[in-house]
């Protein structure tokens, strides 16, 4: 077993003690300083703490720190690059789908690894991608939308760059 | 009347540039988006100390003796609180509410000692360390027990509490308030009725699952001042409970909230922040932290609705309603808090919106040995609604009348009044106007049902909404201009998510004539420097701190025209001004900039003379009045009308309800931002949706909550959501008292959505139901003509107490034999492949490993193969991987359709197949299916031994396989089987999102197209320990014709031999046993192995 564990969060090289038991969430918020990933439950049932693991969305209460040893993680501080704010955080607060705020990081980490991989999502896509994430604020319709115009918009910068 | 529009105010607002009606992007947006915006939990302070909570395990007990010693013995562990060191007496209108139990706890979850310690994990360790000697009492649990003769007192000393005026409690009973009104004479009305028609209607304890859970941090800075960051929606309510509590000015008690993470109504209520202020006065100068867990919040926080309306109304032969005797009784917990006010306020508009000649009303809060319920998004509203709509339609039911023409004719009209005695006026709003739009929105609702065995049906339910508050409930307002013309405006109604300081920011920017990117609404509220805000409550805060917003705005612009006035050296009531400029309005050439007489007035010589500018405006609600001894005064300012219509589709062999379409037609007024007020609304739907089909906290008949957590109290997902057509539907009568014509909006969007949907589902399937929430179980219960079982019976047993978990040594092999042999030698050695139920058990500490060895490095175990004509899974195959794996065609669906009802996408990456065999979960998704297919397992063991065995013996009962001391699975192999093999696998769960199953059933048919050689198998979840393979069932559908009679028998079969007998929060047996044949019938349907059953 390694002292450290090794781990590059939001594209910066970090390394953190090895040996203290504890999950990706607690290591992130307590030690890396990145609060923006949110408890909600603890146990995986509210996706508020998703984050990337490798680029996969994953549950960070339910990922032991020293499983990310050699990883990438990707938290909600690590997607507007140099304070511009990425499409799809732009259609999150335009079509309302943040509230209160508590969950739109883990619903925004979700929909940006969809939409790496589907850069045009269907509905059922965005629902499964969407699963497992709770908001109690919304009614769900704006988070749909934000996908949808940030999908949209992708396509239109494409087609115009191309 | 300042809280009219004035001349001045509607000039400035230049209708092309108005900010007020256009969506304007929230203010907190970016914040949000990036993970910058602070919640309270992600405040930094320094010298923090943790508190936990001891709480009470008794329903209602005295407290003999509170031990400490072992407590305090802690290493990390600074101090132990207990209510004999800290008795606070609390509670807004009746003082009955100790901060710690001192002599007796009233409920399970009742705090009886705080413990301080370095880390949270040795304060909670320390929590569960201090020992409680109780005496046990009587308890009553529901309102039913509460109410009786020979009712346990909760609190004996009823009598001597303080009770502010208007208030009736009702000493040696359990009813600590009631509100009663009369009107005509109700009794002499019924006894001349043609019909006199009874019902009786339940709302259970709901939860607010905010995603951000309750937190507080106090820290005294000297024995006369305290500073609390808190999670309320009412700081300056915090503020005045403290200031109580240790006798300080209320300028000596600060008050800072953050972000809030969603309120609803749950953070207004006082409940931690008392709490970690006793704590902290012990630690002078250290900030100290309590933060509720998930678990904590359902009892440690408040609660919501929990009433029983019993509703008696008289009809004349052609149904009109003569009089009506309304009982409402609320299990209103241990405690008065703010309930008290929802029983008023229930009391208040009792009727719903229908004109009712002949009244009697009595609200009843009644104490009960559970959790004490607060506000809740609607506040006594949504349960009237229940019990006045479901009422309505089982007498339409009964005497034949159109649902629709009965409450068209009843509605409410201007001149009419309200139970309160106060008039219906013009400008509360076009209540039949809302009633119509719906009625129209329904009208082209397909009721052609999507399958068989569905059916479909619509209702529509009006509403009345009034906020209940205090007759002095004030708001004030300050802006502040800045040298460069920006502006900041100051409140403490709190933003939580619902868009409040981009509402108040639209207004103040039109009040001043500005435009809107100019004013910034500060982030933090702080009692010390804020100006007053009674509450943020009542979807109150665009009326009232919008019109204290417009009150300062002019205020404002007073001085400023005063520092132009100045400057121009003219009177300052010639003074003009727009957006950007001020000038005289006799000389037009004559110009000040706005930011150059922000400040002040400076003569070109350099002399300066006025001052900046700022305005500071308030309001307060007109001529409220507490309640006359009849129950009669101006007891509401605002009213609101609405309507509800709901389109559903009702499954009767599962008894799911869809909601096809949910309507929604409010008048709000002027709408200030339209997404955000459809947000608003949109917002409120899912909560009603939840409270009609899912929500439901489930008491023990010990009084201990059984689903206190996100895996068992089930909100709506996404997934419930996805199809259902939210239509918003806004209607536009001004608001003559309100900011530019608006009115409230916040709780409207949830009154009478319950009733909708359970009068649709009466429409649809002639099942009248009277007890929220309308889950499957139930509706397939009365379609079955039964009562579902609903109040579990299994004790929980106290959970042991938890140390600080021991330090784990995390191994990462790369070698199965080396990760074999240490989970071989090593005691307390654990496996990690996907961890998704490990963490989960080693959080609850269920398992506290001292080796965990991560099985991920070890790559053979992973991967789908072909194998021998059959299939070979690795278990260490995540789930997602099984979902895309190519070799999982047409006769392995059942493997697909598991994977994809499996939990998550974020769970799907991680999870197992071989973690899930491990587990053993008596309903896990793959055990169900591997079953059926007759797959076997095969096990690696320490120094190289091999052994395989079919799935079905491998799992030996519920969490235990036939796994030895450092074996490991190393994949599940899938005999053989014909090209021609059909599979599937179906479940059912409370959501349609993420949910453990309630039921499953696993369907493998070989050679499908012989019947004379065709081999059924199944297998069934969460029935028995171990998944079970109904052979009777089987042999009924293998190898002969099947024709719906035969269909029939083996569901029947499926269910009487090996029938479900484990029960749980889930799905009781019965409801099991009922879908279990439906399941059967659908998947042999899909599959082609039948025609059609029908």
């Amino acid at each position: 077993m390694s002292e450290e564990i090794q781990v590059r969060i939001n594209g910066r090289p970090r390394r953190f003690d090895g040996r203290a038991p504890r999950t990706l969430l607690q290591l992130l918020r307590e030690e890396a300083g990145l609060t923006g990933t949110k408890e909600g439950c603890g146990n995986g049932e509210c996706g508020a703490c998703t984050v990337l693991l490798d680029g996969l969305p994953v549950r960070s209460c339910l990922v032991l720190a020293q499983e990310v040893d050699g990883s990438e993680v990707t938290t909600i501080e690590g997607l507007a690059e140099d304070g511009a704010l990425t499409p799809l955080q732009e259609a999150f607060i335009e079509t309302g789908a943040v509230q209160c705020g508590y969950c739109a990081p883990g619903f925004l980490l979700a929909a940006h690894a969809l939409l790496e991989r589907y850069p045009s999502p269907t509905h059922e896509q965005i629902l499964d991608a969407y699963g497992g994430h709770l908001c109690r604020c919304t009614g769900y319709e704006a988070l749909f939308e934000a996908v949808e115009l940030a999908s949209r918009r992708g396509a239109e910068t494409a087609a115009g760059s191309g | 009347m300042s809280s009219r529009p004035t001349e001045t105010s509607r000039k400035n607002a230049n209708r092309d540039t108005a900010a007020v009606g256009r969506s304007v992007r929230r203010q907190d947006g970016e914040e949000k988006v990036t993970g910058q915006a602070r919640f309270l939990d992600d405040l930094p302070f320094r010298g923090l100390l943790h508190a936990a909570i001891h709480r009470s395990i008794r329903p209602h007990a005295r407290v003999l003796r509170v031990d400490d010693r072992a407590a305090r013995a802690i290493d990390g562990v600074w101090e132990v609180v207990s209510g004999r060191d800290a008795d606070f007496r609390i509670g807004g209108v009746i003082r009955d509410h100790q901060v710690l139990a001192v002599e007796r706890v009233r409920f399970v979850g009742e705090p009886v000692a705080v413990v301080l310690a370095d880390d949270p994990v040795t304060a909670r360790h320390g929590a569960d360390a201090v020992g409680v000697l109780y005496e046990d009492l009587p308890a009553a649990v529901t309102v039913e027990q509460a109410l009786a003769d020979d009712a346990p007192l909760l609190h004996p000393d009823l009598a001597g509490y303080e009770v502010l005026p208007g208030y009736h409690p009702e000493p040696g009973s359990n009813v600590y308030h009631r509100y009663h009104t009369d009107k005509g004479d109700a009794e002499e009305a019924l006894a001349g009725a043609a019909h006199v028609i009874e019902g009786c209607y339940t709302f259970p304890h709901i939860a607010h699952v905010q995603l951000e859970p309750h937190g507080a941090v106090a820290q005294w800075r000297s024995p006369r001042e305290v500073t609390i960051w808190c999670t309320s929606q009412s700081p300056h309510q915090v503020r005045e409970v403290v200031a109580g509590m240790y006798d300080l000015p209320l300028n000596g008690v600060q008050v800072v909230v953050p972000y809030l993470g969603g309120g609803f109504g749950g953070k207004s209520d006082t409940t931690v922040e008392p709490l970690a202020v006793a704590a902290a006065r012990r630690v002078l100068g250290r900030p100290v932290k309590l933060v509720l867990s998930r678990e904590e919040m359902f009892a440690g926080s408040v609660l919501g609705r929990g009433c029983r309306s019993r509703i008696r109304t008289g009809h004349d032969t052609g149904g009109r309603l003569v009089a009506a005797q309304i009982e409402l009784a609320f299990t209103c917990g241990a405690y008065g808090e703010y309930g008290i006010n929802v029983v008023e306020g229930a009391g208040h508009v009792a009727t719903g919106p229908y004109r009712v000649d002949n009244l009697r009303i009595d609200s009843l809060a009644v104490y009960t040995n559970t959790p004490f319920i607060g506000a809740f998004r609607g506040y006594g509203h949504p349960e009237v609604h229940w019990g006045m709509e479901r009422h309505l339609d089982r007498v339409a039911d009964l005497l034949g009348l159109d649902p629709g023409e009965l409450r068209r004719s009843h509605l409410l009209r201007a001149g009419d009044t309200h139970p309160t005695g106060q008039p219906v006026e013009e400008d509360h709003g076009d209540l039949r106007g809302c009633f119509e739009a719906v009625a129209q929105r329904l009208a082209d609702v397909d009721l052609t049902p999507s399958a068989p065995g569905r059916v479909r049906g619509v209702a529509q339910s009006p509403l009345m909404k009034a906020p209940v508050m205090a007759t002095n409930a004030s708001s004030a307002a300050m802006l502040k201009l800045n040298g460069d013309g920006s502006v900041d405006l100051a409140v403490s109604g709190t933003e939580m998510g619902q868009g409040a300081w981009t509402a108040l920011a639209q207004i103040a920017a039109d009040a001043l004539g500005m435009p809107v990117d100019r004013i910034r609404t500060a982030r933090a509220i702080d009692t010390c420097t804020s100006p007053y805000e009674w509450q943020t409550v009542g979807s109150t805060t665009t009326w009232k701190v919008g019109q204290a917003t417009r009150a300062a705005a002019e205020d404002l612009l007073r001085r400023l025209r005063g520092n132009a006035a100045l400057a121009l050296g003219v009177p300052p009531d010639r003074i003009d001004h727009d957006g950007d400029e001020l000038w005289d309005r006799d000389d037009p050439s004559r110009r000040v900039t706005i930011a150059g007489v922000a400040l002040n007035a400076v003569h070109p010589d350099g002399r300066a003379e006025g001052g900046p500018a700022a305005g500071y405006g308030s309001f307060t609600p007109r001529g409220l009045t507490r309640p006359d001894d009849r129950g009669k005064g101006t007891l509401a300012a605002e009213w609101t009308f609405g309507c509800h219509g709901a389109a559903v589709e009702v499954d009767t062999g599962t008894g799911e309800v869809r909601v096809l379409k949910l309507v929604t037609a409010l008048d709000v007024g002027t709408v200030v931002n339209p997404i955000l007020a459809r947000g608003q609304v949109l917002g409120a739907v899912a909560q009603g949706i939840g409270a009609a089909l899912m929500e439901r906290v489930v008491y023990g008949q010990d009084g201990q909550i059984r689903n206190a957590g996100l895996t068992d109290y089930k909100i709506p997902t996404p997934e419930d959501l996805a199809d259902t057509d939210l239509d918003v539907v806004f209607l536009n009568t001004p608001f003559a008292d309100g900011p530019f014509g608006a009115r409230c909006i916040g709780e409207h969007g949830l009154v009478s959505v319950a009733p909708a949907i359970a009068n649709a589902v009466r429409d649809a399937t002639g099942c009248h139901l009277d007890a929220l929430p309308l889950d499957a179980e139930q509706v397939r219960a009365a379609l079955d003509g039964r009562s579902p079982d609903r109040v579990p019976h299994k004790r929980l047993s106290p959970s042991p107490p938890r140390r600080p978990a021991p330090p784990y040594l995390y191994l990462r092999p790369d070698d199965l034999d080396e990760a074999c042999s240490v989970l071989a030698e090593e005691p307390g050695a654990v496996a990690l492949a996907g961890g998704t139920d490990l963490l989960v058990e080693m959080r609850a500490r269920a398992v506290e490993p001292t080796v965990v060895v991560d099985l991920k490095h070890l790559e053979s175990l992973r991967g789908v193969r072909r194998h021998d004509g059959g299939l070979w899974i690795g278990s260490l195959t995540t789930v997602t991987e099984v979902l895309e794996a190519p070799q999982l065609d047409g006769g392995l669906a059942c493997l697909v359709d598991a994977a994809r009802a499996f939990a998550c996408a974020e769970i799907r990456h991680r999870a197992t197949v071989g973690g899930n065999l491990a587990n053993a979960s008596p309903g896990a998704e793959f055990c169900v299916p591997l079953v059926a297919l007759d797959a076997r397992v095969h096990l690696h063991g320490p120094g190289g031994g091999q052994r395989v065995m079919p799935v079905g013996e491998f799992l030996r009962g519920a969490n235990r396989t036939d796994l030895q001391d450092g074996e490991l699975i190393t994949g599940v192999e899938i005999p053989p089987h014909g090209e021609d093999l059909r599979s599937a696998y179906r479940r059912r769960a409370r959501t349609r999102g993420m949910d453990l199953a309630s039921v499953s059933l696993a369907l493998v048919v070989h050679e499908p197209q012989r019947p004379s050689r065709r081999r059924v198998c199944l297998s069934m979840g969460a029935v028995e320990a171990v998944p079970p393979r109904p052979s009777a069932a089987e042999a009924l559908l293998s190898r002969r014709r099947l024709d719906a009679a035969a269909v029939a028998e083996a569901g029947r079969a499926l269910v009487d031999g090996a029938g479900p007998r484990r029960g749980s929060l889930r799905a009781e047996p019965a409801y099991k046993t009922a879908v279990l044949p439906v399941l059967l019938e659908r998947m042999l349907v899909d599959l082609g192995v039948v025609e059609d059953a029908q």
